[in-house]
């Protein structure tokens, strides 16, 4: 059993001040395997907090992602294509992929890196969403950044547990003061 | 120095050596006398062996040794004692016996060994016996001597006295005798511990006060025997024990052996005892010698009540019933007046501790907190004391800016400098702990909080800001909700938010970001549910940051702009459901434009415009930010309705792009973005769309790579084609597909580009002929009309040749890229419905 850790979009300290306290206490060090950091972090501190849980933190680069000469993000690639086990997944942020948060149009984003997820962030909505014979997993923002752009955009991330053939998706999601939990099954044809 | 002393060790060394073997010899005859049953010979060796201890050479730890190996001997002389067949005396007898021995150290110990049996036998009673031992005592002034002749004593009687429930109680006397006993020795212990102190010349003070040390809890443990008694009750420990202790502490006025007993006290009686005898212990301490450290011991006392009420709540009542704050509160008042030399640190220390109390004991009551911040800001002429009424009525932030300027009351000097680590990090406690205790905002709100933060050195004061951030951004959200608590809390923490006047600090770089960085995740602690105290929330933020000067502006900003978005959007939201109007589109953001919300909406919009434009006008290394912080601002203005801002925001962050956007990469993906906004746009005139499209596309044009060209052209042709089943969206199929086919025209050129020779440049051909196609399918799948099966068949004939006639194969991750393609238009096909009807007119 691999874990791999989907989340971003913290936009600490612009949007929000924190993660969500019930978050910081689910995402403990030593259970996550591989952390896909859709980007928007905004500060190294969020950063550093990503690689507290896990060795190996992936993370493309979001609009607020300082990669300045002297930045934290100035060597996070746009996209990057990571193997875990039999599976291929493609990172982006999202902001390149037109219309934002286009199911459609990450279909066609999919098809061009060629991977069978793909982790795309910027997206409102958050969730697993199986494309024809390919996955889209979009981890949301794990401090619910753009709830006030829409009142549904709760905080979220999403574990995906990768094992053989099988990627099982859990979407994790704080409603109130209730963390929800969905599943979603995907097999590699 | 380092020789002399390793010489006096090896000289103490080798004098217990030889009292030890004398000692060890005398313990062999002895023993054998008693083997035989020859008491006077036992008696004999057993004298010489105990005078070993007369002698004044060892120091206290060696006489201590040897002291521990003459006890271990005396017990096998105890035990023969005990047996009267043996040796044939009644108790009495022998206890007149021992009054033989010649020398007076010896003769006690034999004493106490037989009075010990003579106490078990019954025949004496005890009180009577242990009287007579402790006064005859007294004939022992060789301070060492003594104090250990009368530990023997102690330890020998612990379980003989006439302690309530005890088998000697009755005939034997009762706890009151028991209580008497012990006291008498503890008086006389004391007195010659004390004494050792004024032996000898100056010279040899620091070793005699070690040594002293060594010895305190000789003296201390009969504190213990007296707590350990069954019959200690509260009755008698007030009326008796402490009375007796207390004076004995204060007449002896020694400055080791009253902070020492003190402590002992509170630390060996029961929390219970010490809350019903405040008043007397209170009253004590200012009667202590001056130089002796009182405040220390009134704060461990503190200290330890306070833990008490953590731990075990139902005391809290008992604290409350004898109010005990106010004794305690007084009590360091007293001592202050009393010790007027009295250093900085120790002033902090009784009022830390005075503040623990506070929040352990009385949670509800943030007078007390005043109270105690107030005594303390006296009892370092903190500024701003004085009249009290005055100072009550002045609100507290004007008493931060006062700072050291307002002399404070009249007679005291000038305020007590705090700068070294220690009194920083007790004033930093003393500031914190009730932070963490009561509502901050309350806190902060106090009258003499910020007196006592005024003692702070000012490089010390961004610390303490920072805990007040931390603070503030732990509360539950709305913690600062109105513009008077916002102007408090940013006065607290001004040292974070600009520099000083005339004061260029050097900031360690790292430090400083995570400051800013706090002050940004602050401003998202300042919410108000009405939106007007919102706005001003904002406005007052924006007021305090303006001052930061620019290094600051790039962290601060930024938060102050979403935030007023947030407010936008929930405006907006409340607009939306006021007018029934639908959630999106043209008319909904008519309806709030013209709506009773418009006016609020249209200030937010300034608002932003104004804050955006100084993060714009910043010296930062990065200008997307401030780009994307436009472009969400533009749309924030078009759901409001209001075009003409929506439009200059969208050129506000085109001049960015023209004027700041340099790299190609960073370029392409500014223009992502512009995209993705413009594209959700539905309230613009014609013209003007038709105005930042051009733009837009232009941009996209000019792009320096070819294949960026055809990436973003190919996404232009969303501007044309806007979001299904909104009102207002751009519907122009025409513009849409003169867009791709503008796409398909650069690849067209690249791939020409690459027969000329120019070398690989097929393979990235194909890859774009490969992009546009599913740019293709996208509008397809959509319906636009002129994007029809006939084009896509073209296409698809293009890039079937081009993979053909590829001489040297084709690279693996195109092949992939067109198989992924292919299947698609396969799914689309078997998708049935509309699409997939669409999409048969497609072979493949």
């Amino acid at each position: 059993m691999v874990l791999v850790l989907c989340i971003g979009d913290m936009h600490i300290p612009h949007r929000v001040a924190d993660l969500p306290p019930k978050f910081r206490s689910l995402l403990v060090p030593g259970k996550i395997q591989h952390v896909l950091c859709t980007g928007d972090v905004c500060v190294k501190e969020t950063h550093d907090y990503l690689r507290s849980l896990c060795a190996d933190v992936h993370a493309v680069r979001g609009n607020y992602d300082d990669a300045g000469p002297d930045g934290f993000a100035r060597q996070w690639p746009d996209s990057k294509v990571v193997t875990i086990g039999d599976f291929k997944f493609g990172l982006v942020h999202g902001h390149q992929v037109v219309p934002h948060g286009d199911v459609n149009a990450l279909a066609a984003a999919q098809r061009a890196m060629n991977v069978d997820v793909l982790v795309a962030g910027q997206a409102k909505r958050w969730g697993a969403h199986k494309v024809e014979d390919r996955l889209i997993v979009n981890p949301g923002s794990a401090t619910g950044a753009f709830r006030d752009e829409d009142p549904e955009a709760h905080p979220s991330f999403v574990l995906v547990d990768v094992d053989g053939p099988r990627a099982t998706c859990y979407v994790y999601e704080l409603r109130g003061e209730e963390v929800k939990v969905d599943k979603v099954e995907y097999s590699k044809a | 120095m380092a020789t002399m002393n390793v010489s006096a060790q090896d000289e103490q060394d080798k004098w217990l050596a030889d009292a030890s073997s004398l000692v060890k010899q005398y313990a062999f005859y002895m023993k054998r006398a008693l083997d035989d049953n020859n008491l006077r010979e036992a008696l004999k060796q057993g004298s010489l062996m105990l005078g070993e201890l007369r002698t004044i050479a060892l120091s206290p730890q060696k006489y201590y040794e040897l002291y521990m190996q003459v006890w271990n001997e005396l017990r096998h002389l105890e035990a023969f004692f005990g047996e009267e067949a043996r040796h044939g005396k009644s108790n009495l007898e022998l206890y007149e016996l021992v009054q033989h021995a010649g020398n007076i150290l010896p003769r006690l110990y034999l004493l106490i060994t037989v009075g010990v049996v003579y106490i078990k036998s019954k025949d004496g009673a005890a009180k009577d016996v242990l009287k007579d031992l402790v006064e005859m005592a007294k004939g022992v002034q060789q301070p060492i001597h003594g104090l250990f002749l009368r530990t023997y004593l102690s330890q020998a009687s612990k379980t003989l006295l006439p302690d309530t429930g005890s088998e000697y109680e009755g005939n034997g006397g009762n706890v009151n005798d028991a209580v008497e006993f012990v006291l008498q020795n503890f008086t006389e212990m004391n007195k010659l511990w004390v004494r050792m102190q004024h032996g000898g010349g100056n010279r040899d003070r620091e070793r005699r006060e070690k040594e002293r040390r060594e010895l305190r809890d000789l003296v201390g443990k009969n504190l213990l025997v007296l707590t350990q008694l069954e019959g200690m009750t509260l009755d008698l420990y007030k009326g008796t024990v402490l009375p007796r202790v207390l004076e004995q502490v204060i007449n002896c006025k020694d400055d080791i052996a009253q902070p020492y007993l003190l402590d002992a006290l509170i630390q060996v009686f029961p929390d219970e005892f010490h809350v019903q005898t405040l008043d007397a212990f209170l009253e004590a301490c200012p009667l202590l010698k001056p130089t002796v450290k009182i405040g220390n011991v009134l704060a461990s006392l503190m200290e330890r009540l306070a833990s008490s009420a953590r731990d075990n709540p139902e005391i809290v009542a008992q604290f409350v019933a004898v109010e005990a704050f106010g004794k305690l509160s007084a009590g360091c008042k007293s001592i202050i007046a009393s010790q007027p030399s009295m250093d900085a640190h120790d002033r902090l220390q009784m009022h830390a501790a005075l503040m623990g109390f506070v929040t352990a004991v009385h949670r509800d009551r943030l007078d007390y907190v005043d109270d105690v911040l107030g005594a303390c800001a006296d009892a370092l002429n903190a500024p701003g004391g004085g009249d009290e009424k005055d100072s009550k009525e002045n609100s507290s932030d004007e008493r931060v800016d006062r700072g050291g300027i307002d002399g404070g009351a009249e007679d005291a000097g000038p305020p007590m400098i705090v700068s070294d680590q220690k009194g920083v990090r007790q004033l930093h406690a003393l500031l914190t702990v009730p932070l963490d205790t009561y509502d901050v905002v309350s806190v902060l709100g106090l009258s003499n909080y910020p007196r006592v933060m005024s003692l702070l050195q000012p490089a010390n004061l961004r610390q303490m800001a920072m805990t007040i951030v931390k603070s503030v951004i732990r509360e539950p959200e709305g913690a600062v909700s109105d513009a008077t608590q916002a102007e408090t809390l940013f006065r607290f923490i001004s040292v974070l938010i600009k520099d000083r006047e005339g004061v260029a600090e050097e900031v360690d770089e790292e430090d400083f970001e995570e400051e800013q960085n706090a002050v940004a995740r602050l401003v998202h602690a300042l919410q108000s549910g009405d939106s007007d105290t919102q706005y001003r929330l904002l406005v007052a933020s924006r007021k305090h940051f303006g001052q930061g000067g620019p290094r600051r502006l790039k962290h601060t900003l930024p938060p102050l702009a979403h935030e007023a978005m947030r407010l936008g959007r929930s405006l907006l939201a409340r607009a939306r459901a006021d007018s029934g109007s639908g959630d999106s589109g043209a008319a909904a953001a008519a309806a709030a434009a013209t709506g009773p919300m418009g006016p609020a909406l249209k200030k937010i919009l300034q608002f932003l415009h104004q804050t955006i434009s100084a993060l714009a006008a910043a010296p930062v290394s990065r200008h997307e930010p401030a780009m994307r912080l436009f472009l969400e601002a533009a749309q924030l203005a078009d759901a409001s309705g209001m075009e003409p801002v929506a439009y200059e925001f969208f050129e506000r962050a085109m001049t960015i792009y023209e004027d700041e956007i340099s790299d190609s990469a960073a370029q392409r993906s500014a223009l992502s973005c512009v995209v993705g906004a413009l594209h959700s746009c539905v309230g613009f005139t014609a013209e003007s769309r038709e105005s930042l499209v051009h733009k837009t596309t232009a941009y996209s044009a000019r792009l320096l790579k070819k294949p960026d060209q055809v990436r973003a052209v190919s996404d232009c042709a969303h501007l044309f084609w806007g979001p299904d089943g909104v009102d207002g969206a751009a519907r122009d199929a025409t513009s849409t597909v003169t867009c791709l086919k503008k796409a398909l025209k650069i690849a067209g050129g690249v791939q020409q580009a690459s027969l000329g020779g120019v070398g690989g440049g097929g393979g990235d051909a194909l890859r774009l002929f490969i992009e546009v196609l599913n740019k293709y399918l996208y509008f397809f799948e959509r319906g636009c009309p002129g994007v029809d099966a006939s084009i896509l068949q073209g296409l698809l004939e293009i890039i079937n040749g081009e993979l053909a006639g590829e001489e040297h194969g084709v690279a693996p991750d195109i092949q992939a890229y067109y198989g992924a393609t292919v299947r698609h238009i396969k799914h689309q096909k078997l998708k049935g419905g509309e699409i997939g009807a669409r999409y048969q007119a497609i072979s493949l």
